[in-house]
Order: C-alpha cells, then sequence, then structure tokens
C-alpha cells in the first residue's frame, strides 16, 4: 500500500526523461559545441582561434565599440529613467499616471523600427530634422548624423531607458517612506534628502537597471546594422553577422570565437547584476506599497510637466509620426506635399510583394508553435523544479534559464553548428531551427512565469488529490493547470510577442521559405526601399500594439502596458 | 491534449507540404524587378511554380556553401552576378552540364564551352548621380575622377562581400589603378552601403548625390520617374556577363531547363528589357531606349582579369573592407 502510494506521488519517468532530454539537446549540446569549438583547430585544443580573432583590428575595433556602446547607453538611460521615474512616482507632476505609462512605451516598440523611424529622422541628406533645420535655420549641410558612435548610442538608449525607469519606479514605490519624513522633519532641504537618503536608497535598483541596459544593448543586432554599419561603426553582433554572410567556413569559426567574447561580457554583466543586488538589495526596500508624500515641485511644476512632454514627443510622437509619413511618401526623399502622398506601398506589401504573406504566415507560426512549445516545456521545468525532490531539478532549471542571458545572435550560432547535418540532423535554413532557437532563448520566460504561479499552491492540495486515489495526471489536470492558467496564459504572451518580431536570431536563420516579418522589414530597408519598408514598419507596429492591448485585456492588466 | 496532437500534425503538414514542379531560384536580381520577370515567366509556364530566394551574390555564395556541407541544397536555379563564381562550382561538380535550345542565339563569349553556364544579362558598373544634383554635364566622367577633392563626402559604393558584381568591379579597378585607387576614395569619405540597389536607391533619394551601381537598377528608377541618370564612364564601364546555371543536385530538371531556356529566348530577354531595363544578351532583342547594345558596352568596357577575380576573392573582399570600412 505504501509502495503503491509512493508510486503514485512520482512524476511520470518517462516525461521526467524527455524533459532533461530535450534541456540537453536543445541548450547543452548546442553551447558546449560552440564553446568546445572556439578552442579547436584541426582536432587540438588550441587558444588560436582567439589569437587570430586579436590579429585582425576589425574584431579588436569592434569589441571596443560594443562596450562603448553598452557603457554609454547605460549612463544615458540612467540619467534618463531614472529622474523620470522619481517624477512620476514622488512629485505633484501633472498627469503623473498617464506619464508613467508613456514612458515605458518605446519598450514596446521593437529596437529595429526605432533604428529605422530615426535613420529617416535624423539622416545627412534626408533627415526630416535636417531638411527642417535647413528650412528654418538656413543651414547649409546637415546638423544631425545619425551613423556615427553618438547616433547609435542616442537611439540606443530611446529604446532601453525604459528597463531603469521601471527597475527605479519599482524601487521608489517600494521604499519606506517614513525615512525621507524623518529627514523632512529633522529640517533637510529637499535636496539634501534627495542625497542622502533617496538616492543611497534606489542605487541598487538603478545599478541593476544600468546592467540589463548595457547586457541589452551589446546583445541588440537590429540597431548597430540598420544605423552603425553604414557609417563604418561595427559592434561584436554586426560583426558575426557581416562574417557569417560572407566569410564562407572561415567566417564561421571567427563568428564562434567571436561569439564566445559576445557570451562572455553578457552572462558577465547580468551575473553582476545579480551578485551586487543580492549584497545590496536595501531590506527597507521589501515592505508594500506605503503611500509616500508626494513632493511639491512648487515653480518647477510646468517646467518639469513641459520636459516631460518633449520627452514623450522625441521617443514615442516623432519616430511614430516618421514612419507613417514616410510609409505614405512616394519616395523616399520626396518633397512632403499632397501630390506625392500615396497608399501605394501599403498595396504593394499587402497585395504585391510575395514575401509579406510568407513573412506573416512564418512569424504567426513560429511565435505560436515556441510559445506553445515554452509554455508546456518551462511549466514541466517549474513543476520539477518546485514540486518533486528529484536530484539534479536545480540545475535543470538553472540550465534552462541560461539561454536568455546568452545573446541572440550567439543562440543563432550555436544552432547553426549543431544543426547543420554534422551530428546526423540537418535542420539547415528549415522552420525548425527558427524553432529550436526560439524556444531555447526564451525558455527563461515560461519557467519564471509558471513557477512564480506554482509557488503559490500548497502542495497539500496535491497530496489531497493523490491519497483521494487521483493518479499524478489527475491531480495536474483539475488541481494545478487550474491554478497556474493566469500564470500560464501570461507567460504564452510574454513569449509569442518578442517571437513574433524576432529579429536577431532569425537574420542568422533564415532560410529562402522561412523568411520572418522582422527579416523581410530588415531586408527592405537594407535594399534601400525605404518607404516600403515604412509601411511594412507600420504593418507591424499595429499588429504589436493590437496585440499588446489584447493582452491587456485578456490578463486583466497584469501584462501589458 | 487530444486538440494539441491535432495542432501539432497540422502545423507539421503545413511546413512539409511542399509539392513538386517548384523550383527554387537564387538570384541577385533585385526584388521588385525579379517579380515583375517571375510573373511573366508564370504566364508562360503556369504548370511550375517558381520560388525565389533574392539576396546578394556574396549572402548567396555563403548560404550555399552551407547547404553544400549539410548536404541539403535546396536551390535548382542559380542566377548571380558573374562568371568566376561559376567557374568555382563547376570545379566543384556542383552545375549540371546543360544545352539550352535558346543557347545557339548567344555569342561565343556569353556562355561556357563545356555548357555548364550561360549569360542570362548583361550588367554594368557605371557612375549613377542625382539629377536634382547634377546634371550629365556637372556629374563625373571617370571612376578615376571619384578620387578627386571636388567629390569629398558625395558618393556610395557597393559591398563586395555582398555584391558579386561589387566583386568584378573593385577587382578591375584594383588592377587598373592599384589598391591606392580605393584608400583615396576611403580619403574622399567614400560611404559602402550593402548592394548596388542600396546605392541606387540613396542616389534617387538625394542622400548622395554620386553612387557606383549597376546600369540596369539605376534606369529601372529612371523609367519609373525617379531624379536618378548614369555615366558610362570614360576609363571604361565594368561589364558584367550574369550567368544563369542549374544545380546538378536539382529533382526537377525539366521544370529548371524551361525556365533557362526562358531566360535565354526571345520572349524572356524582351521581358528582361522591359521589365527591369537590363541589356539583353541576344543581338536580336533590341536595348532599352537611349541604351547601347551589349556588343558596343562589351567594346569599350574596361578589360576584366576573371582569373584574377575567381582566385583572388578572399583578397578583393579583404583589402576593399580594411581599406573601406575599418
Amino acid at each position: 500500500m505504501v509502495a503503491l502510494l509512493q508510486k503514485r506521488f512520482r512524476v511520470d519517468p518517462i516525461i521526467l526523461g524527455s524533459a532533461f532530454a530535450i534541456i540537453a539537446i536543445i541548450v547543452v549540446f548546442p553551447f558546449t559545441l560552440l564553446f568546445l569549438n572556439s578552442f579547436r583547430v584541426d582536432g587540438v585544443f588550441t587558444l588560436q582561434n582567439y589569437a587570430t580573432v586579436f590579429q585582425a583590428k576589425r574584431n579588436y575595433t569592434a569589441l571596443l565599440n560594443s562596450l562603448q556602446l553598452g557603457f554609454f547607453t547605460s549612463l544615458f538611460s540612467v540619467l534618463l529613467g531614472a529622474p523620470l521615474a522619481w517624477l512620476v512616482t514622488r512629485t505633484n507632476l501633472p498627469f503623473a499616471r498617464l506619464f508613467k505609462t508613456l514612458f515605458i512605451l518605446p519598450y514596446m516598440i521593437p529596437p529595429f523600427i526605432g533604428a529605422i523611424a530615426w535613420s529617416q529622422l535624423l539622416n545627412r541628406r534626408n533627415g526630416y530634422v535636417n531638411r527642417l533645420a535647413q528650412s528654418i535655420f538656413g543651414i547649409q549641410g546637415y546638423v544631425f548624423n545619425v551613423n556615427t558612435m553618438p547616433g547609435l548610442i542616442w537611439v540606443m538608449a530611446l529604446y532601453l531607458y525604459p528597463f531603469v525607469f521601471i527597475t527605479v519606479v519599482g524601487a521608489l514605490e517600494r521604499m519606506d517612506p517614513t525615512l525621507e519624513e524623518a529627514a523632512r522633519t529633522c529640517g533637510s532641504r529637499t535636496m539634501k534628502i534627495m542625497k542622502d537618503i533617496t538616492l543611497p536608497l534606489v542605487a541598487p535598483s538603478i545599478a541593476g537597471g544600468a546592467l540589463l541596459v548595457f547586457a541589452s544593448s551589446i546583445a541588440n543586432f537590429g540597431i548597430p546594422a540598420l544605423i552603425g554599419m553604414q557609417g563604418r561603426v561595427f559592434v561584436l553582433t554586426t560583426m558575426i553577422y557581416s562574417y557569417m554572410h560572407s566569410g564562407g567556413f572561415k567566417g564561421i569559426s571567427m563568428a564562434a570565437s567571436l561569439s564566445i567574447m559576445l557570451m562572455g561580457i553578457s552572462v558577465g554583466a547580468l551575473l553582476l547584476n545579480n551578485l551586487y543586488l543580492k549584497k545590496k538589495q536595501y531590506t527597507l526596500i521589501s515592505g508594500k506599497s506605503m503611500r509616500p508624500k508626494t513632493l511639491s515641485l512648487g515653480r518647477w511644476k510646468i517646467p518639469c510637466f513641459v520636459l516631460a512632454c518633449v520627452i514623450v514627443f522625441v521617443t514615442v510622437i516623432l519616430p511614430f509620426f516618421s514612419i507613417v509619413l514616410t510609409s505614405l511618401l512616394d519616395a523616399w526623399g520626396a518633397d512632403i506635399t499632397w501630390e506625392n502622398l500615396t497608399l501605394r506601398n501599403y498595396k504593394y506589401i499587402l497585395f504585391d510583394y510575395r514575401l509579406t504573406r510568407d513573412a506573416l504566415k512564418n512569424s504567426f507560426l513560429l511565435a505560436i508553435s515556441s510559445a506553445t512549445i515554452c509554455m508546456i516545456l518551462g511549466s514541466l521545468i517549474a513543476y520539477i523544479s518546485i514540486k518533486t525532490k528529484i536530484k539534479g531539478r536545480k540545475l535543470l532549471e538553472t540550465i534552462s534559464l541560461i539561454p536568455y542571458t546568452i545573446p541572440g545572435t550567439v543562440v543563432a550560432i550555436a544552432m547553426i553548428l549543431a544543426w547543420s547535418g554534422g551530428f546526423g540532423i540537418n535542420l539547415y535554413n528549415t522552420f525548425w531551427i527558427l524553432l529550436v532557437a526560439y524556444v531555447a532563448h526564451y525558455l527563461a520566460f515560461a519557467v519564471r512565469t509558471t513557477s512564480a504561479s506554482l509557488e503559490q499552491i500548497h502542495s497539500s492540495l496535491e497530496e489531497a488529490a493523490r491519497v483521494s486515489g487521483g493518479s499524478w495526471t489527475t491531480s495536474l489536470k483539475d488541481i494545478v493547470i487550474p491554478l497556474i492558467r493566469p500564470g500560464l496564459v501570461a507567460g504564452w504572451f510574454l513569449i509569442f510577442m518578442p517571437t513574433l518580431r524576432e529579429l536577431t536570431m532569425s537574420i542568422l536563420l533564415w532560410g529562402p521559405r522561412t523568411v520572418t516579418i522582422g527579416v523581410a522589414v530588415f531586408e527592405m530597408q537594407e535594399a534601400g526601399y525605404v518607404q516600403i519598408s515604412a509601411a511594412f514598419a507600420t504593418l507591424l507596429l499595429i499588429i504589436v500594439i493590437a496585440g499588446n492591448l489584447l493582452v491587456k485585456k485578456l490578463t486583466r492588466g497584469k501584462i501589458g502596458i | 491534449m487530444r486538440k494539441l496532437v491535432i495542432v501539432t500534425i497540422l502545423l507539421v503538414c503545413t511546413v512539409l507540404l511542399f509539392g513538386a514542379q517548384k523550383i527554387m531560384l537564387y538570384t541577385s536580381v533585385p526584388t521588385e524587378i525579379m517579380t515583375a520577370i517571375a510573373d511573366a515567366f508564370k504566364a508562360a509556364n503556369p504548370d511550375i511554380e517558381l520560388e525565389i530566394f533574392r539576396s546578394g551574390t556574396g549572402t548567396i555564395q555563403t548560404k550555399l556553401a552551407a547547404e553544400v556541407q549539410s548536404g541539403n541544397i535546396q536551390a535548382d536555379v542559380l542566377w548571380v552576378a558573374e562568371f568566376s563564381y561559376y567557374e568555382t562550382l563547376k570545379k566543384q561538380g556542383l552545375l549540371a552540364q546543360i544545352d539550352p535550345e535558346e543557347a545557339s542565339a548567344l555569342p561565343e563569349n556569353f556562355r561556357d564551352p563545356e555548357g555548364y553556364y550561360y549569360a542570362g544579362r548583361l550588367i554594368n558598373m557605371v557612375i549613377a548621380y542625382n539629377t536634382k544634383a547634377l546634371t550629365a554635364e556637372t556629374a563625373p566622367k571617370s571612376w578615376k575622377e571619384l578620387t578627386d577633392d571636388k567629390w569629398y563626402d558625395n558618393y556610395v559604393v557597393p559591398n563586395p562581400e555582398y555584391s558579386g558584381a561589387a566583386v568584378a568591379a573593385v577587382g578591375a579597378l584594383a588592377k587598373k589603378y592599384g589598391w591606392s585607387y580605393f584608400e583615396a576614395m576611403r580619403s574622399n569619405e567614400a560611404v559602402v552601403v550593402r548592394g548596388n540597389s542600396d546605392v541606387a536607391q540613396k542616389v534617387a533619394a538625394g542622400e548622395f548625390p554620386i553612387g557606383m551601381t549597376l546600369d540596369y537598377i539605376a534606369r529601372d528608377l529612371n523609367v519609373k520617374g525617379s531624379p536618378i541618370d548614369i555615366v558610362y564612364p570614360i576609363d571604361g564601364t565594368i561589364a558584367i556577363p550574369s550567368p544563369i546555371a542549374v544545380m546538378k543536385s536539382t529533382k526537377n530538371m525539366e521544370a529548371a531547363m524551361r525556365f533557362v531556356d526562358y531566360i535565354l529566348s526571345v520572349e524572356g530577354q524582351m521581358a528582361l528589357v522591359e521589365l527591369g531595363s537590363l541589356v539583353p544578351i541576344r543581338p536580336d532583342v533590341d536595348p532599352p531606349a537611349n541604351t547601347p547594345p551589349a556588343a558596343e558596352i562589351l567594346g569599350k568596357s574596361m578589360d576584366i582579369d576573371w582569373k584574377y577575380i575567381e582566385e583572388g576573392l578572399e583578397e578583393i573582399n579583404t583589402n576593399f573592407s580594411d581599406i573601406m570600412l575599418f
């Protein structure tokens, strides 16, 4: 009887085994292979690949550029994100709630769409801002040139600063306001309170947000590809892309070595984030939502309001307007007159351009299947990790979380090495290689959301079901799944949305029959069809916004902006 | 659970269902022009479904190399920039020896004597200029002139790592003027973008007054009303016969051959002229308006050492990017 009972308590060994096997195949194998490959030349263990990488000045420059881009983007994001967070949470800024939403909005826009918008705005001879400056101030030549390192940092920071903003808002909302009040009662001036109390308390969150921005900016492909390459500013991701697209077979070993380097920096930054935050997380910042007294801005109220409006205008309205305007132009660079406005570009992408249909079909199919597979696999892993006592369960969970910290470019290179026929399975150029890469990269979202929900279910519920004779499957079906359903739905959309517009991995993995939305827009832009890519980008923005609204409705406001 | 199984099966089916009589063409002909030509082909051959993968020659080379390595070649027909790459493929035994019916109409220099590939078009690297910024009189007249201070920060060129025509052009110019020619271009702040259509679009849009690009891409934009025109440089147009070939691995030889025959036929060449402003390779088809015929262009073109282009591909790419990009 006891034995029987114990048997019932166990997770089906087949399911258990397959979870371990799948993780081994899609995560452990490709990344181990990539790592080993970077140390191997003709079957011998050596550091020669790394030596070769550093012999070429271009690789060295790309590495330095990546670090520079990461550093300045983080710095700029902090300067923008932290004060804004303070403004919307701690002051009597008018419409603070609305601004809070608007400041997060850039997070929703795919970064490569932002790059397209800003290359329209700040292009040297044709950029709208430059043309406006020429006609108003009669300037000869140009004021801004987006195809430079500062241009790159500008665009990157505008799309990544929400990371800092969100973390700092969180910290400020959870911070105990009595400390500030105590200081105020003792007669400290606002500036002094800020310096001595508020800032030290939110500093860990600022640092955490900055490290996230750092990791995301060096992993980003779309912005440096669309803005940097034309201005000879190469970073690691675009360098790897160049090797993969034109280097033949020598290219892939260079790409692999650079990938390991990129992965090292990115994982390093995230580890630092974990270590630093764990040590510095002041216990004060834990309690929930004590309404802090808001600070009166006094005579600064109007200037701050204007500043907030300007920031929304620059980060959201201007780029959006630019893309829509360009999509309606007869030709990129044409004068903006009524005669030059047309719907032809939309007609082209909707009805004439063959790739549109393929791209929409492939991207939706990929997003739906990867979100579904991730949720099934991810919830299984979360379940094993939290609800069982199996040896190695924490390792399984940790491994499943790793690929998300690895830049997409590196994930793609690992997949190409593993699945191009060298090991019996050939997925090169197929739908499946994209699917495997997406699943590996986004699995962490599924594991995280499900484990958060699972932790809230007391095991007595399940035990009760099993003691009353229900099998493991029954208890899962009737107790666990209904309880974690909201988490499952949320996780599904968290994976569906970014995979739908994925570019970084897809650009390295797409084949003749597997073009995706991101790739189609990128290719159009790179082929110089600026007005057509703008129309496609508008279409994508509409899909993203509609999707976001839908998610918000479905999750009752828990997810989405 | 059952629903899930059904959905999975449906997913698998949609992906795997690729029927017969489909051929995959890998080409560097720009998307808009290629789509128009494909539609014309489809009208004449409704039973064949032509799928197209369009990219730069460099990218296609890398893609194809990986496909060969993995033993899964998806291309049936290959139509990219220039001869030297086809020589490489021929030596690797990847091309089919074919004898298209229409081939007899081609001049000798437009086909491989052994029958592995045939020129499907003649593409010519020229200087394009924006007609709002410059006129035929003020535009640069020669390649050499591009290194003049006068054109500082004013022009854009394609990247040979992406464009096969640019490989031929860079190779030919480097042979004629030495690599110092490109060093002078770099000092003149020449901007490098991906391919020829990108260059032409940027010139037409006024982002740059001048660009190095292919004649037909600029001509096609001009015909469609864009402010762009071309100059045949006096130190020699770089004329590149752009071959078409069938992959040995094709499972659909009949359909592939019909496509090759269509491109080489009078009808096909007329479609190229009409839909893409291309220079026809057949003497019996008239070139686009205001354009010299192939023989005349070739007569005045710059010498190209194809052996050097084939063997020096890596050197050309590396030198160019070292000088122009890094």
